[in-house]
């Protein structure tokens, strides 16, 4: 469809703005004595004739005809504007239809619909002719488009991860594969010359990296490049066993390049050891949402777990006392027994999990609210790696304690004390299953999101408070709140956090 | 209150020791306990709660060295150094390295000391060690890898079609790079074109080598090739010495380096001065302002309007005179790798946290993905990292060259040079993906955004990499 600037190009030109019903309209001529209508003039002169009625043929007008062009009735179209007019009446139309009217037409064959009739004819031609089905459900009708879908497609990604070192294999005779077989790329000749040589492998391995296809931008060479993606199962096996001694003499040599695989001892042990961690990061990557909310009941019990805990050592020992000083103190002294107890099914319980990473302990403790009596708090740090604008991760203490302004130095100690204590005593395993949690929560939250509002974590220990109230809502689901002295937690919180659980069985 | 303290402080004696050891630190923020190495219940400790205690005590030490209570600090370096070690699990590697750098920190409170300690160190930090451990850095982590790949897709596809390619690389210590160019070129429909590369680097030896280097690749490959040696640091060097020719397709490539152009003569000096002259209110002030552009976008004008001699400067003078040189030279496309974490901030604290996470996920993918005892791994924690750790922490001012800024705050510093940003492609998010995936390690992840793309170990991005157009007659 030609536009027309108007300002520009032809302002002699005839603008006319038709109103949608005569845009709609499909047949604006009628016959005065039958009713049948006509798309065009001519058509209708020529079916009066049929009635004996004066016909009229008009001829192409001689003088020159102002050129004309269209508007778009709908006012919040761009077209709608004299300088970007459409020159075209069949244009107009079908554009009206497409972009502003309803799509009546359907495709038997699959759900597209369409607003003109002759898009679903051209649709039906190639309907159904050619598919292309990824192993996630979506189909194509374009081949490259499905190619480069299935580059991405986190059904095979997933598939991939699942099996490491099979993968591994499989992408590196893939790419072998797609160096041995890629003939139509240039430098083919070059590199299977040098196949042998295990420099030139190590090489040649660089150069698939930055040259798996000989030009990268254009679509039209990707389908030789990707067709050696997996195709099947069957053909991927094929691939894996022609180029295992390929691989292994790879392997075997050690070598300077961009893609070095990496060492075989250092692959399993990466393989082993990042699989545990997958159990418990990946895991909660993959499903975002659906881990946060389970995270969140679960986190829920876990604290709760903790207070109550905590609560069963107080009564055990015959203290009523509630505040944060007498438990920690009486935890300290009376419950060392039961506490080492939990240690040790706590330990237990470690020997079974893989230890926390350095990040994760980061993030338990700005967690537990471990802070220094400067200010300089884990919250800052804890938001900046994270994202700020959503949920960031709360600083609660580990009883969900409030922090309130001014604290002095030493009641932030007993609340060091009281988390700590509370947070780590009361079952490491709860710790480690919060951290999964979190780490979990922190990959939804992360997922996308980079940017740090730092200014939400300011050194200010007054003036901060009203921002970090509104942002560090507690993702864990537990009702605490984080300041940047958080983890202070005075008699009445200590009560709150107690009561919040006698009344929140879990 | 004080009844109680001096109740729990009574019990640490030996008896309860073993009863609980998270006792011992929890008054730790005050006075640290005077732990024996031989307390038992170190041993006890099993590595997670091991890492708490060093949280606990890094973060207070941190404080302490910021407020200037050496003291206090010395006392809790030592309950640290019970329990780091540069050869243990992540977190005692990652409070080995700290430490180190806040022990320099501190010990800037006498001047004399201080340069005394680093008179044979900084300068001539051995060459061959430095490049030693990037180069283990490039093998064992992909990060480099994906930034090379990345790169050098963006560079060809904005030389498309041309016959002469100009490649500055603003720190050329690593052919490996343009080896890899070298190759993509090589490959191209059109045949490659004539390709000169620019090196710009501090030390001779290693310019010469890379150049020995690509030019064999270039023969082997049959290209026409030209390597043009640039000794000099970025901030002083002079673009006229890069010989770029009027009309001449340009690319300018920097990893892991530009920041280094942010250094300026902030807060150099005494460090209490310096801690004490960038007060909260300014801060929020500060972060105030920073808000205020997260939510409208960069008003230029007013940032650097209202940069006080102590609130951080969006862009010190010489950088922005480097990228506005830089933008005389009309590049087609400038690429910009850097770390994804903000160690520019004047107050040490904030810049003590932020480098703790930031090192904390490096150092943890490094202990995930490479066995412990690697020493090309201690090699990179310690002459990699470690350096990068004490230059963040121990440094002010001009020293300090490791001024790491995110991605967001790069892209408004190029906006405002007159570079527009140039979106990496599709096809890039894809061989650095596949690069991934043959490299094997799960955990690894490269996220698209806005046309950059973030380097991410565990979801934690770690480097951006961006690519910037010269915006003229826009």
């Amino acid at each position: 469809m030609a536009t027309t600037t108007m300002c520009v190009a032809d302002p002699d030109s005839e603008v006319i703005a038709l109103s949608p019903k005569t845009l709609l309209a499909t047949n604006r001529f009628i016959c005065e004595v039958c009713n049948k209508g006509f798309q065009r003039e001519q058509n209708l002169q020529l079916h009066r004739r049929g009635h004996n009625l004066p016909w009229k043929l008009r001829l192409k007008s001689n003088k020159e005809v102002r050129r004309r062009v269209y508007l778009c009735p709908e006012p919040t179209c761009v077209h709608h504007d004299p300088s970007r007019a459409l020159g075209d009446l069949t244009g107009i139309k079908k554009h009206f239809c497409r972009k502003h009217g309803e799509k009546k037409w359907k495709c038997d064959k699959c759900s597209k619909r369409y607003a003109v009739q002759s898009d679903l004819k051209a649709h039906s031609k190639t309907c159904g002719t050619r598919e292309y089905r990824c192993d996630c459900g979506t189909l194509f009708s374009r081949r490259d488009s499905f190619i480069t879908h299935r580059a991405f497609c986190n059904a095979l990604a997933q598939e991939r991860s699942r099996l490491p070192t099979a993968g591994l294999n499989n992408l590196s005779s893939h790419l072998y594969g797609n160096n041995t077989m890629a003939l139509s790329l240039s430098q083919v000749s070059a590199q299977l010359s040098s196949f042998p040589d295990h420099r030139g492998s190590g090489s040649q391995f660089e150069h698939l990296v930055s040259t798996g296809n000989p030009s990268p931008f254009t679509p039209s060479q990707l389908p030789p490049q990707a067709a050696f993606y997996p195709g099947n199962n069957g053909s991927n096996q094929g691939f894996s066993e022609e180029h295992q001694p390929h691989h292994s003499l790879l392997q075997s040599k050690a070598f300077h390049g961009l893609m070095q695989l990496p060492v075989l001892q250092g692959n399993t042990d990466a393989s082993s050891s990042t699989v545990a961690a997958n159990l418990f990061n990946l895991s909660f990557f993959s499903n975002t949402s659906s881990a946060r909310s389970i995270g969140d009941s679960n986190n829920d019990g876990n604290q709760n777990n903790q207070i109550l805990i905590a609560n069963e050592f107080n009564g055990a020992n015959g203290s009523s006392e509630s505040t944060t000083l007498f438990n920690g103190d009486l935890m300290g002294d009376h419950v060392g027994g039961e506490m080492n107890s939990l240690y040790n099914t706590s330990m237990q319980n470690e020997s079974i999990l893989p230890r926390m990473s350095a990040t994760a302990l980061l993030q338990k403790a700005a967690q537990m609210g471990l802070t220094t009596c400067g200010g300089s708090s884990l919250s800052r740090g804890f938001g900046s790696s994270t994202s700020g604008s959503l949920k960031p991760p709360s600083l609660g203490g580990g009883g969900g304690g409030n922090g309130g302004d001014g604290l002095q130095a030493q009641m932030e100690n007993e609340a060091h004390l009281q988390n700590l204590m509370n947070s780590l005593a009361n079952g490491s395993s709860s710790l480690f299953v919060c951290t999964g949690r979190t780490i979990g929560g922190l990959g939804s939250f992360a997922a996308g999101l980079r940017d740090v509002d730092e200014t939400k974590f300011s050194l200010s220990s007054t003036g901060s408070l009203g921002v970090s109230d509104r942002l560090t809502r507690d993702f864990l689901g537990v009702g605490g709140m984080a300041r940047n002295i958080s983890g202070g937690m005075s008699r009445r919180e200590q009560n709150h956090g107690i009561g919040m659980n006698a009344l929140d069985p879990k | 209150m004080a009844p109680l303290m001096a109740n729990v402080v009574q019990d640490e004696g030996s008896s309860s020791v073993t009863s609980s050891p998270l006792k011992t630190f929890s008054l730790m923020s005050l006075s640290p306990p005077s732990l024996s190495p031989y307390s038992p219940w170190l041993r006890e400790l099993k590595s997670d709660e091991r890492g708490l205690c060093l949280i606990h005590l890094l973060l207070n030490c941190a404080n302490h060295v910021a407020a200037g209570s050496i003291d206090r600090a010395n006392a809790f370096l030592e309950q640290i150094a019970l329990l780091a070690a540069p050869d243990g699990d992540a977190m005692q590697r990652i409070a080995s390295h700290f430490t180190e750098a806040l022990a320099r920190r501190a010990l800037r409170l006498w001047p004399g000391l201080y340069h005394a300690l680093d008179s044979t160190r900084a300068v001539v930090l051995p060459l061959a060690e430095a490049a030693a451990a990037r180069r283990h850095f490039l093998d064992l982590c992909p990060f480099l890898r994906l930034s090379y790949v990345v790169s050098n897709q963006a560079i060809m596809e904005a030389m498309e079609g041309e016959r002469v390619v100009h490649v500055v690389d603003l720190n050329a210590s690593d052919p490996t790079q343009w080896i890899s160019l070298l190759q993509g070129l090589r490959a191209r429909p059109e045949g490659p074109p004539h390709l000169k590369i620019t090196g710009v680097h501090e030390h001779k030896e290693l310019l010469n080598h890379t150049a020995a280097r690509l030019a064999d690749e270039a023969e082997r490959l049959d290209i026409p090739f030209q390597f043009n040696a640039v000794v000099s640091r970025l901030d002083n060097l002079d673009v006229e010495s890069l010989r770029v020719k009027t009309g001449e397709a340009l690319a300018i490539n920097t990893v892991l380096h530009l920041h280094s152009l942010l250094a300026s003569n902030d807060g150099a000096g005494d460090p209490r001065q310096a801690q004490r002259t960038a007060p909260v209110s300014q801060l929020t002030l500060g972060d105030y302002l920073e808000k205020d552009h997260a939510t409208n976008g960069y008003s230029p004008s007013t940032e650097s309007a209202l940069s006080s001699p102590f609130a951080p400067a969006s862009s010190p003078a010489r950088m922005e005179s480097f990228l506005a040189s830089l933008w005389g030279l009309s590049p087609k496309i400038m690429v910009v790798t850097e770390q994804e974490s903000n160690h520019n901030v004047p107050a040490l604290n904030e810049r003590f946290v932020e480098a703790l996470f930031y090192y904390a996920a490096l150092f943890d993918c490094l202990d995930s993905t490479v066995p412990r005892q690697s020493v090309e791994r201690l090699r990179v924690e310690k002459m990699l990292l470690g350096e990068e750790i004490k230059n963040i922490i121990a440094c002010e001012g001009w020293e300090r060259k490791e001024r790491h800024e995110k991605l967001e705050r790069w892209a408004r510093r190029m906006d405002m040079a007159g570079f527009g940003p140039l979106p990496l492609s599709y096809y890039g998010l894809l061989q650095a993906r596949r690069l991934l995936q043959s490299f094997g390690c799960e955990g690894y992840k490269v996220k698209e955004e806005n046309g950059c793309f973030l380097l991410c170990w565990q979801d934690r991005p770690l480097f951006s990499i961006a690519a910037w157009r010269c915006k003229r007659y826009d």
